[in-house]
């Protein structure tokens, strides 16, 4: 029973519905309710990843088999990304039940944070269409709640009609695909679209690019993403940059690598261009901001764009290649706790923009500390996880000869190495007349902090493990 | 002639009230009429799901005693399945940004979303 991955779906939802009953009795025992449900889903997805399952299976739901019905795929790799997810989220709920429970309305925010975790769950999960769009709805709506956090009312509604364009895209996608294949199942899907016109095709996959482009933040559809982490409390930020936009980029992957999978060389070709545009632009924006969050904002736009290009470029050629393939994977997962350890940092101290943050190195040694293990680990600076990933996709690509992307890769690190670089010489070499109050950090927050960067610590001593864990996510086949 | 005129019923149709939301979201100020461009590209969008499940002189998808003697041609019940998942969606989302609009006004002032804009950029 415990061995069933509906379980990471059903406990942070029924968590979710216990939320307005448990508020009738305390109003303050509802903030320990998400962090208990994602404490329960580690401990679920350990014992998953246990089994050692290293193709994809499908799990039915309602007893309906493969083709019919919703099924999720679920396997070890996908398990570890899950583990992943889930581990940042009980750190961001734990530090929203410590620091900012307290802001706004409680009980509505509390609530959008365990349906979120449902979501981003199911997106991860799903192999169903129709059920990847019930769960992106679901996420999104979560998110429109987390970017009202503070106030950030404009942040949100921009987000909310963006984003429902790009749902309302999604769902023309998937029933015209239903129309043409009979089936709503992602696997089935490529089987019975053989014999479409290319015209057709084409107008499919841009209805799929442009819709899926809102949520993973890639370039048509991205224009909420500053304004919404400018905005929402220091929990939102971290539920944005390293839980729903990971979850939204993932599912993309998916979608791509099951649907799309064979000669369709034009979608990846367009997706190729997309991606490197995302990159170049994010990383020019994200150079000459002057607020950490909106640097973090661009840089992660700029990820996305990383990881969906190297992804369509290893997919060009009909047949996946696979080393270029895991390494955007192991990048996408190295951003999970990168983002999250830096946004988690500078929340604690709490001011943003690169006036106030002069200096602090000298007053807050072990928070700015722990804060510079994660930029240098987005950089690529050897010891930490972000320089392995790096490694292996520009091996991979110089291994394949496609020495442009490894020119284009390497040009637009420098830009990242030198943003990232000026914010830890801001934190620590600059001096500054101005006297903050600094409030005080406590030894929990301090923990979580030294939990996301013992995991990229981790993963910088032992690479080949973790790459091993996490290859071949969607290419070992299914059964 | 009838099947142009189901092709323009069925698909040409709702795509193009689904267009005439793109076309609002294009070109309105009013955060108001924003809404309802979206709403209206939910209305194409839902009825364009609609059609492709519908098939002329059928039955509903339940199986009974007539639908057993008289044909075996029903419906497709997947489709109204998945439309009445999107229109519930649909309107949690518009009770949420309606309530959303009121806090914007309550903040700025105004609907017009270039007026925000502005004062967004003086803070």
């Amino acid at each position: 029973m415990i061995n069933e991955p509906i379980l990471l779906v059903i406990i942070p939802l029924f968590s979710g519905f216990l939320v307005p009953l448990i508020y009738l009795i305390s109003k303050k025992a509802i903030k320990f309710i998400p962090v208990m449900a994602i404490f329960l889903n580690i401990f679920v997805v350990y014992k998953l990843i246990n089994i050692n399952l290293f193709t994809l299976k499908y799990y039915t739901i309602g007893g309906y088999k493969a083709p019919f019905g919703i099924n999720l795929l679920f396997n070890t790799q996908t398990g570890v990304i899950l583990l992943g997810i889930n581990i940042v989220g009980l750190l961001a709920l734990l530090f929203f039940a410590k620091n900012e429970f307290d802001i706004g309305n409680s009980f509505a925010y509390t609530l959008a944070f365990s349906i979120g975790m449902a979501a981003v769950n199911g997106m991860v999960l799903t192999g169903d269409l129709f059920n990847l769009f019930v769960f992106m709805e679901l996420s999104a709506i979560a998110g429109y709640i987390i970017a009202v956090h503070k106030k950030g009312y404009y942040a949100s509604f921009l987000y909310v009609i963006i984003s429902t364009v790009g749902s309302l895209l999604f769902l023309l996608g998937t029933i015209t695909i239903y129309n043409v294949s009979g089936t709503l199942n992602m696997a089935t899907v490529t089987k019975n679209m053989g014999s479409l016109t290319p015209n057709f095709l084409l107008i499919l996959s841009v209805l799929f690019i442009v819709s899926l482009s809102s949520e993973s933040e890639l370039l048509p559809l991205n224009a909420w993403v500053p304004k919404v982490y400018k905005k929402t409390s220091v929990t939102g930020s971290i539920f944005f940059a390293s839980i729903f936009s990971t979850a939204a980029l993932f599912a993309v992957i998916k979608v791509l690598v099951l649907v799309f999978q064979g000669d369709y060389n034009y979608i990846f070709n367009v997706l190729t261009i997309i991606g490197l545009i995302t990159l170049a632009i994010g990383e020019f924006v994200a150079f000459k901001q002057k607020n950490i969050r909106k640097m973090i904002a661009y840089s992660s736009i700029a990820q996305a764009g990383l990881i969906i290009s190297a992804i369509s470029i290893s997919m060009a050629d009909g047949a996946i290649k696979k080393s270029i393939f895991n390494a955007a994977i192991f990048q996408l997962f190295n951003n999970i706790f990168a983002k999250g350890l830096i946004l988690l940092g500078v929340g604690l101290i709490g001011y943003y923009s690169y006036e106030k943050l002069k200096g602090i190195g000298t007053k807050r040694k072990i928070a700015t500390g722990l804060i510079s293990i994660g930029a240098l680990s987005i950089v690529g600076m050897p010891p930490f996880a972000g320089f392995w990933s790096k490694i292996y996709l520009i091996k991979s690509l110089i291994s394949n000869n496609m020495n442009i992307y490894v020119s284009i890769f390497l040009i637009s690190a420098v830009f990242e190495v030198y943003y990232y670089f000026r914010f830890i010489q801001n934190l620590y070499f600059e001096k500054t007349e101005l006297k903050l109050k600094l409030s005080k950090i406590s030894l929990l927050s301090y923990s979580m902090m030294a939990v996301l960067s013992f995991i990229l610590i981790y993963i910088g001593f032992n690479p080949d493990t973790v790459m091993k864990s996490i290859s071949d996510i969607f290419t070992g086949g299914i059964i | 002639m009838s099947n142009i005129l189901n092709n323009w019923t069925f698909i040409y149709g709702p795509l193009s009230i689904f267009l005439v939301g793109i076309y609002g979201l294009l070109t309105q100020k009013n955060l108001f009429k924003l809404i309802i461009s979206i709403n209206i590209m939910d209305l194409g969008v839902n009825l364009y799901i609609i059609s492709l499940g519908y098939v002329e002189n059928a039955h509903a998808p339940i199986y009974n005693s007539i639908l057993d003697s008289t044909s075996s041609k029903f419906v497709d019940p997947v489709p109204q399945a998945l439309v009445l998942t999107s229109i519930v969606i649909s309107v949690a989302v518009t009770a949420f940004v309606l309530a959303l609009l009121i806090k914007n006004y309550k903040k700025y002032k105004t609907l017009d979303f270039i007026k925000i804009k502005g004062i967004e950029n003086d803070q």
